[in-house]
């Protein structure tokens, strides 16, 4: 590994609307070496890679290669410059063969018309001519060289592939490895990995990672965006954290223990501090017992968790994103089916009951993706306000349903939760408002019903900070008034602020449980990492509990 | 029992009936392959048939008549291309505006040509073989005693298999028909290849129009293609998007269509003493009714619909999948 | 990322928008249809004073529209209640033509008195469109096959198994056209006394109201509505798109029925092999035109009854194929979606960018 920078960031600045993503971050990587990039979720990883990508422009700063200014304005200007990134969701067309999936773009020519072939006159000067090489790139499509060549790059790394298979025969492990192949076949000399155990099994992601250490050993560099401290430990060589679209520092791994990157990652002990009354929580409103359910693919993501929410108290979730947190919350409010266990709201079994029958219970729910989920975004505020309610009797008798009523309603929600921006009720689209306030109104129609049970996941995600705190109070209120709250929140602050106990999801199972003035944010970063400790942090007991009691 | 004169006249008025529908079905292919939905065939077809038409009425040159044709079917693709791909209307939308369109224009403008014959392409059989080949039984005249456009049709099957199975601007085709987003960051410029199908689709279709006004049937009349298009489109989704089963559909097809003509000389009615001759004779009257034949190539469609879906789940899917799906990289 | 450009667009484009696509369009295709009238050398002023202002202004042209509007508008309905869902009912033509056979066999089969028999005719008509959408209705609840395919196969089989029946079972005994024998007094549907109106514009306008009343006034509205609007996020809220697919399809179904037998009871009074009008693909424009309330598919099935109508005029008159008003459907087709684009596009632009939701395979340069 050499100690000359091979790529460097120079200042990179990027905003969206609101939000500085990137805040003049600079980082180098060397030649062979694999850097981590650390940070939580919205900290700026993946939009400094994707600007590195050329799949974003950046507002300001620079890139250099190899001591030269680059210019990436796009994936492919990337890839002439020898960048590779291998995506959190893949890029690969299911139908087709891995070879066609990674030779697609290249335009391999039979190999009757490659120019490298043998020069016995006539052919290798009709080989040669431009003519023939333009219409051969066209109208020829030569795999075998091409599978030679990822038959032997997959034999280097060990890849057990068939390269003639269609990739939707391929597991997720295998597809990744397909991934890594399109970069290596295109000889790129720096390879973006975009938090690439998130879809592996723990083997897998063993695997995975003897392979990047081949590739570094080849002089490639690896840049591997993850959140996980255990990963960032085992594999990487140095690591460059960032916070809020900033970057706090670059370390030698070897330097640092798991907890110094816990701090460095999650920041100082607490952003901003709620008055909190003490409540004694009342009866239980949520019962799970030993939930189980499947994620999209079919594959386990709840494994048995039990669940008990009380009137009056927050419960908040805290854990890496993809460890069956979405699972929990959706299965919670009747829209995921459970393949096992029971739930039981406010004393009524409802396992198995529509989602209908969820909201009839007291149930409300704020879902993750506010426009896909929560809202129809080419509909009124009016139409969206009274999603949950229209069957209300307040909303007209029988089959009529009043506007004038629900007009009034949506005045009300927009002027008791501060939704700005709001002229007419109902003719501004829900679309037009702002972020912020489109979350303050899903929160106003969730919370106005006077919920039994408020699941709320990831409710201040992309919200600027004046409607973060808001609704940070309105669900503080919310308890007050008795309602039973479930937070999931990837925001460890948040977490903090506002739960009465907090529970760390691991890989679809609580692995830990502590109320929030007893709790260590190290040990909580960490448990969400998996809790075993490296050897580099004796200060931090390895805790055997695993299992929720 | 029909003779072998009957064998072979089926046979040949099956292949004739099939030149249009594989010309037309290969385009649509191609289009839908790269993701764009055509329901403007019937339209295309006829602006194809009555340019061919009248182009070689005027100059007598029914090679020329086939080239405008052509052009004209991909100019009006264009429009349907520009529409779906530059300002992502709805596919279903623009092609039934495009086969309007088509059968307005063609009306409209070719009234006074309606009932006018031409002499268009003539019936050969092939170099040096052909006198050999018209003597195979049945078969023999119906594949081999045709016209150019016949012979063409035949020979695209294989062509637009290689096209897109062993080209590179096949890849690249099939690649925006599954996945837009991948395609582009692969370097695959999605909106050219889109294009390119699109236009490729429009021409065939008007190949297939000036087949069936120059060499099918040597006339032109308003609304000639009757239904054609549509049994394209449907071919398509019979074939499941292979352009080898296309060739398979369109004898299918066509020999629905044949037997139509041919369903007076076929009679399966049971004798009067067979056992529930009473109930099964209108049963078989039915079935074999011409009208009710026409509506089996729908129905075929429809089953192979609706079996390749419900067991298409977590599998390889038939339809290409980002088929009636936009794509521009400013929206998602 | 354009923020300031949103603001303006967001507030007042739209709403002028709105009212001015349609006008935009009409002109437009207007325009362009004017070339090809003057391609045959007709003059296009001429031709659109027949059109239009002699439509408009005889009485004959007048019930001639509203004849031709009472179908128009039903299939104008049977298209633009699923559209409310996001569906798209192609095969308005197809239902059409099956509640036009089930119609005129109760008809000619049935003998009660007018008051009775109509309606029951009317029932029989939209039952059987309804049953006939049925099949690609569950498919798309089901199984999420597109309906756009699956409604436009069931049009194909339908002109068939129509055909069939008039040459077949319900050919008029001892006929040699393909057609059915004329529906008694009783099958005929009255002119309005007095104005002379066909009175199948007295139901159609009645379902125009009950149509605007389910869509804006009723819960079942507020979910089709809904469900149209975000799929999704309705099921998470309770709603049941399996139900609500099947009901707008069949009631669209049923809708286009009554289009066939007003049409055959009001104004052909037999049915006949030849029976292609062309209402349930004209419904398509209708319904993209009056996409915002049944009152304006209303409007929109009455202004291409007045092409429908002028059309012909124009073949009587000046000798112009009436291929002119399928070349007028289809320009309009076209520029109304052109100028949905340009909707959208300011729509899009206004859309603020999550940095959450990060947009994939995107260029930065194509964001703007």
């Amino acid at each position: 590994m050499s100690e000359d920078a091979f790529v460097r960031l120079a200042d990179i600045t990027k905003t969206f609307p609101g939000v500085v993503a990137n805040d003049e971050i600079s980082m180098s990587i060397r030649k062979g070496e694999i850097h981590g990039l650390l940070g939580e979720n919205g900290a700026g990883k993946s939009t400094l890679m994707k600007i590195l990508y050329g799949l974003y422009s950046s507002d300001g700063g620079d890139v250099w290669i190899d001591g030269e200014r680059a210019a990436i304005e796009s994936p492919q200007d990337a890839i002439d410059a020898g960048i590779g990134m291998v995506h959190q969701h893949f890029k690969l067309i299911p139908r087709l063969s891995v070879a066609k999936n990674v030779v697609l773009g290249m335009r391999e020519p039979a190999s009757a018309f490659r120019a490298d072939g043998d020069d016995d006159g006539f052919v290798s000067s009709l080989t040669t001519n431009r003519l023939v090489q333009g219409l051969a790139a066209r109208f020829t499509l030569g795999l075998d060289v091409p599978e030679a060549r990822i038959q032997s790059l997959a034999d280097d790394y060990g890849f057990d592939i068939d390269v003639t298979a269609p990739v939707w025969q391929l597991d997720v492990g295998e597809r990744q490895r397909v991934e890594i192949l399109k970069a290596l076949y295109r000889d790129v000399d720096l390879l973006i990995l975009d938090e690439p155990t998130a879809v592996l099994t723990p083997t897998e992601a063993e695997r995975l990672f003897e392979t990047l250490r081949k590739l570094s050993d080849q002089g490639l560099s690896i840049i591997i965006i993850t959140h996980k401290l255990k990963e960032v430990k085992s594999i990487t060589d140095r690591v460059t954290v960032l916070r809020d679209g900033s970057r706090i520092d670059t370390v030698e791994t070897a330097d640092v223990s798991r907890a110094d990157l816990a701090r460095m990652m999650v920041g100082r002990d607490v952003l901003f501090q709620i008055d909190k009354d003490e409540v004694t929580a009342g009866e239980p409103v949520l019962k799970a017992l030993d939930l189980r359910t499947d994620d999209d693919r079919g594959i386990e993501a709840l494994s048995g968790v039990d669940l008990t929410v009380h009137a009056g108290e927050i419960v908040g979730i805290a854990g890496v994103s993809g460890n069956g947190q979405i699972e929990l919350a959706e299965s919670l409010v009747g829209i995921r089916p459970v393949t096992d266990g029971t739930i039981r709201i406010d004393g009524g079994d409802l396992t198995g009951a529509p989602p209908r029958a969820f909201i009839e219970h007291g149930v409300s729910f704020v879902p993750e993706d506010r426009h896909k989920h929560g809202c129809a975004e080419s509909l009124s505020v009016m139409h969206n306000a009274i999603l949950k309610g229209y069957t209300d009797e307040a909303f007209g008798d029988g089959l009529r349903l009043d506007y004038d009523a629900s007009a009034d309603y949506a005045e009300t929600l927009v002027e008791n939760f501060d939704v700005r921006g709001v002229s007419d009720v109902a003719k501004m689209q829900a679309g037009e408002l702002s972020g912020g306030n489109l979350q303050k109104l899903i929160l106003a129609r969730e919370m106005d019903r006077d919920p039994k049970l408020l699941v709320a996941n990831q409710p201040t995600r992309g919200v600027d900070v004046g409607a973060i705190e808001y609704i940070r109070e309105g669900l503080i209120e919310q308890r007050d008034q008795g309602t039973g709250i479930l937070l999931l929140s990837e925001n460890l602050d948040e977490i903090f602020d506002l739960s009465d106990r907090i529970l760390v999801m691991y890989e679809g199972e609580f692995v830990y449980e502590v109320t929030p003035e007893a709790a260590d944010r190290r040990r909580i970063g960490l448990e969400m990492n998996g809790g075993e400790a490296g050897g580099a942090e004796p200060q931090v007991a390895v805790d055997g509990g695993r299992s929720e009691s | 029992m029909p003779g072998a004169g009957f064998f072979a006249g089926l046979a040949n008025a099956t292949v004739n009936a099939s030149t249009v529908l594989i010309l037309a079905g290969l385009g649509e292919l191609i289009s839908e392959r790269a993701g764009v939905l055509n329901l403007g065939v019937e339209g295309m077809m006829l602006v194809g048939a009555l340019t061919g038409f009248i182009t070689t009425v005027i100059t007598g040159n029914y090679w020329l008549g086939l080239g405008v044709a052509i052009l004209a079917g991909g100019a009006m693709s264009l429009i349907h291309a520009f529409l779906c791909i530059s300002l992502n209307s709805d596919q279903a939308v623009s092609g039934i505006m495009l086969t309007l369109l088509g059968t307005g224009l063609t009306t409209f403008f070719g009234n006074s040509y309606s009932g006018n014959s031409v002499s268009g392409f003539p019936e050969r059989t092939l170099p040096i073989v052909g006198d050999l080949l018209v003597e195979i039984p049945i078969l023999g005249p119906a594949l081999f005693q045709s016209t150019v456009t016949d012979y063409a049709a035949l020979l695209l099957v294989p062509v637009v298999w290689l096209f897109l199975y062993r080209t590179n601007i096949g890849l690249e085709l099939i690649s925006v028909g599954e996945d837009p987003e991948t395609a582009d960051t692969m370097g695959v410029d999605v909106f050219k290849m889109r294009y390119l199908a699109v236009i490729i689709g429009g021409a065939l279709a008007g190949a297939a129009g000036a087949h069936l006004s120059l060499a099918f049937n040597q006339i032109w009349s308003a609304s000639m293609t009757a239904g054609r298009g549509w049994i394209a489109v449907a071919l398509v989704i019979f074939a499941r998007w292979r352009p080898e089963r296309i060739l398979l559909g369109a004898y299918l097809f066509g020999l629905f269509n044949a037997l139509q003509l041919y369903s007076q000389a076929l009679d399966f009615s049971l004798g009067a003493g067979t056992p529930l001759a009473g109930v099964l004779n209108p049963v078989i009257d039915f079935v074999m009714n011409p009208t009710i034949m026409s509506t089996y190539p729908y129905l075929a469609t429809l089953l192979v619909l609706v079996i390749t879906v419900i067991r298409a789940e977590n599998r390889e899917l038939a339809q290409p999948s980002a088929l009636v799906q936009s794509y521009s990289r400013e929206t998602d | 990322m354009q923020v300031d450009v949103d603001l303006e667009a967001r507030t007042e484009v739209p709403r002028w928008m709105a009212y001015g696509t349609p006008v935009f369009t009409v002109l437009a295709a207007l325009s362009v249809s004017a070339v090809a009238l003057a391609a045959l050398d007709v003059d296009p002023i001429a031709a659109y004073e027949i059109m239009f202002v002699q439509t408009l202004t005889t009485e004959f042209g007048l019930t001639e529209t509203i004849a031709k509007g009472v179908p128009l508008i039903f299939t104008g309905l049977a298209v633009y209640l699923p559209l409310k869902a996001q569906l798209w009912n192609i095969g308005a033509e197809g239902q059409l033509f099956i509640g036009a056979v089930a119609g005129t066999w109760i008809g000619l089969n049935v003998s009660l008195p007018i008051f009775a028999l109509l309606p029951l005719m009317f029932v029989g008509a939209g039952v059987a469109g309804a049953l006939w959408v049925a099949i690609p209705a569950w498919l798309r609840a089901k199984w999420g096959i597109n309906e756009i395919i699956t409604t436009l196969l069931f049009t194909f089989v339908a002109a068939d198994l129509k055909n069939y029946v008039v040459r077949g079972p319900m050919q008029a005994p001892g006929a040699n056209f393909p057609q059915t024998a004329q529906l008694p007094a009783a099958g005929q549907l009255p002119v309005i006394p007095g104005i002379g109106f066909p009175s199948g514009i007295v139901i159609a306008v009645v379902f125009v109201a009950l149509t605007y009343l389910l869509v804006n006034h009723t819960r079942l509205g507020y979910e089709i509505t809904f469900i149209g609007a975000n799929d999704r996020a309705a099921e998470q809220a309770g709603m049941s798109t399996y139900r609500i697919y099947l009901f707008v399809l069949m009631v669209g179904g049923a809708f286009a029925g009554f289009a066939g037998i007003s049409e055959i009871s009001g104004v052909q009074t037999r049915l006949r092999a030849f029976f292609a009008p062309g209402y349930g693909f004209t419904a398509i424009p209708i319904a993209l035109l009056g996409r915002n309330g049944a009152f304006r598919v209303l409007l929109a099935a009455l202004f291409f009854a007045v092409i429908f109508v002028g059309g012909s005029s124009l073949q009587t008159l000046l000798s112009v194929p009436a291929a002119i008003v399928d070349i007028i459907q289809a320009l309009i087709i076209l520029f109304l979606i052109t100028a949905e684009f340009f909707k959208r596009y300011r729509v899009s632009l206004s859309l603020e960018r999550d940095p959450g939701a990060e947009p994939r395979g995107k260029r930065p340069e194509g964001e703007i």
